[in-house]
């Protein structure tokens, strides 16, 4: 971890990741969406729309991935003050409320025609809808600042605090009575979805996972460009002035 | 192949208008996002340049 | 005790203060997370004719009687049974010996009159031919026994026993 503080070699070794990163995820989306459309069979009770899954579930996962990083991130920036763990956590903070979002957009679109509503106020939806609102209210926080350093960690104690949401979305199913199904991949007893539905899930959940770490190492290397000319400025603009 | 035409591809058993958003929903925003942050970078790494410049100049007026 | 050391109790105390918190909330109010009653519930509880909840239960094997756009059914979680009325659409996933969830009132003879009801899907996904082929085997597992558990009061510590 203390290797990774290193503001220069981490862009070095996320510049060499990002290509890698980007083809992966290419690969495997449109192997994954294009098995998922043309050739997986559709299920024997919601039919066609189980392919609406291929896109959801994977987004669910990576909204509630992405948190759990920047949580992690979050504390490592408030106890050992690494600047890169911070910025990680920020650049994280847009791709986990993207993912986030297209997980509420299609589970709605799921839910008119096989529940028969677009939107139920049981505990999984209510507590996926308040990790968007986190995710927003995370990235406003940061801007709500002049001065990066106190952003940063009021963001940080906010990332800290919201952590508390992701068991709870993750066994609400299980604590209370939902309208959402209980888990079907990440149970004790096994995946309960068959094989030819469970692959193209799971290879757009690997190419959704490479996406991310390409859209991280573009994100996190803007920030520290932004924050190094910040700093130049800074410098030029101290010692412009007449001392 | 699951499909025996185009139009049964694009129809999804009735389900079109549900499936089809969802996918558009998805291309949109990851996609969106995609192309935002290499527009965020290719920014910074132009003002980034330009602070670099601008604090040569700084430099060279001070000698 | 280094700054560091200090930060990392700080984090440390500030996670498990908010856990310790949510947990307690979320106890305090797990009534009113549950996001239906069981027909157990609904029988043993005594639950007032007239009162807006929800219902959800497996819809029981050959209950169903449909005249147009009404339909009567029963719901079960193998241990009580409610019959329900409703009149209007039913979702496409609604069928005998599926999870649906009512939402709607009592009447005086304790049947209960839904304003709207959802269909509740499980967590198994597999092909047709595939759940045919379980069926002809012998290897079905989707028996309502199976399911009756998760119409049993999850997180309600009155119904906790019940199922066993």
């Amino acid at each position: 971890m203390h290797y990774l503080a290193n503001p220069a070699r981490f862009q070095r070794i996320m510049t060499a990741i990002r290509p890698w990163a980007g083809g992966i995820a290419l690969v495997c989306l449109i192997a994954g969406f294009g098995w998922g459309l043309l050739f997986s069979p559709p299920d024997y009770q919601q039919s066609e729309t189980v392919r609406i899954m291929y896109l959801h579930v994977p987004s669910a996962w990576m909204g509630m991935f992405i948190y759990a990083g920047m949580a992690v991130a979050s504390a490592v920036a408030l106890i050992w003050r690494h600047p890169v763990a911070e910025l990680a956590a920020k650049a994280s903070a847009p791709a986990g409320a993207a993912f986030t979002l297209v997980c509420l957009i299609t589970g709605a679109l799921w839910g008119q025609p096989m529940w028969g509503t677009w939107w139920v106020w049981d505990a999984r939806l209510t507590s996926m809808l308040i990790l968007f609102f986190i995710y927003l209210g995370y990235m406003a926080l940061w801007e709500a600042f002049d001065d990066p350093s106190r952003a940063g960690r009021a963001a940080a104690i906010l990332a800290l605090v919201g952590a508390v949401n992701l068991p709870i979305i993750k066994f609400s199913v299980d604590w209370w009575n939902t309208l959402h199904q209980p888990a079907s991949v990440l149970t004790m007893e096994g995946p309960k979805i068959h094989p030819d539905i469970l692959w193209p899930l799971l290879l757009v959940a690997v190419g959704f996972k490479a996406y991310y770490i390409w859209l991280l190492a573009l994100r996190v290397r803007a920030e520290i460009l932004e924050r190094q000319a910040r700093m130049l400025r800074f410098a030029a603009a101290s010692d412009g002035q007449p001392g | 192949m699951y499909w025996t035409s185009f139009a049964d591809f694009a129809a999804m058993g009735g389900y079109a208008g549900f499936i089809w958003p969802a996918f558009a929903a998805g291309l949109i925003l990851l996609g969106g996002l995609a192309l935002s942050s290499r527009h965020k970078l290719a920014l910074a790494e132009r003002d980034i340049a330009e602070a670099r410049r601008e604090a040569g100049r700084e430099l060279g007026r001070d000698t | 005790m280094t700054r560091k050391r200090r930060r990392l109790y700080a984090v440390l105390a500030l996670v498990a203060g908010v856990g310790v918190a949510a947990a307690l909330v979320l106890t305090a109010f797990s009534d009113n997370l549950v996001f239906f009653h069981s027909p157990t519930d609904v029988v043993q509880k005594h639950l007032p004719a007239g009162k807006r909840f929800r219902i959800g239960g497996l819809v029981e094997e050959g209950s169903l009687k449909r005249d147009g756009l009404n339909a009567e059914f029963v719901v079960t979680d193998l241990t009580e049974r409610v019959t329900i009325r409703y009149t209007g659409m039913l979702p496409d996933l609604f069928r005998e010996n599926q999870g649906i969830v009512a939402d709607g009132r009592l009447n005086e003879q304790r049947q209960f009159i839904a304003s709207e009801v959802l269909a509740k899907h499980d967590e198994n996904y597999m092909p047709p031919e595939v759940a045919e082929a379980l069926k002809k085997s012998g290897q079905w597992s989707d028996k309502p026994g199976q399911h009756a558990e998760k119409y049993g009061n999850a997180g309600n510590t009155t119904g906790k026993g019940k199922t066993q």
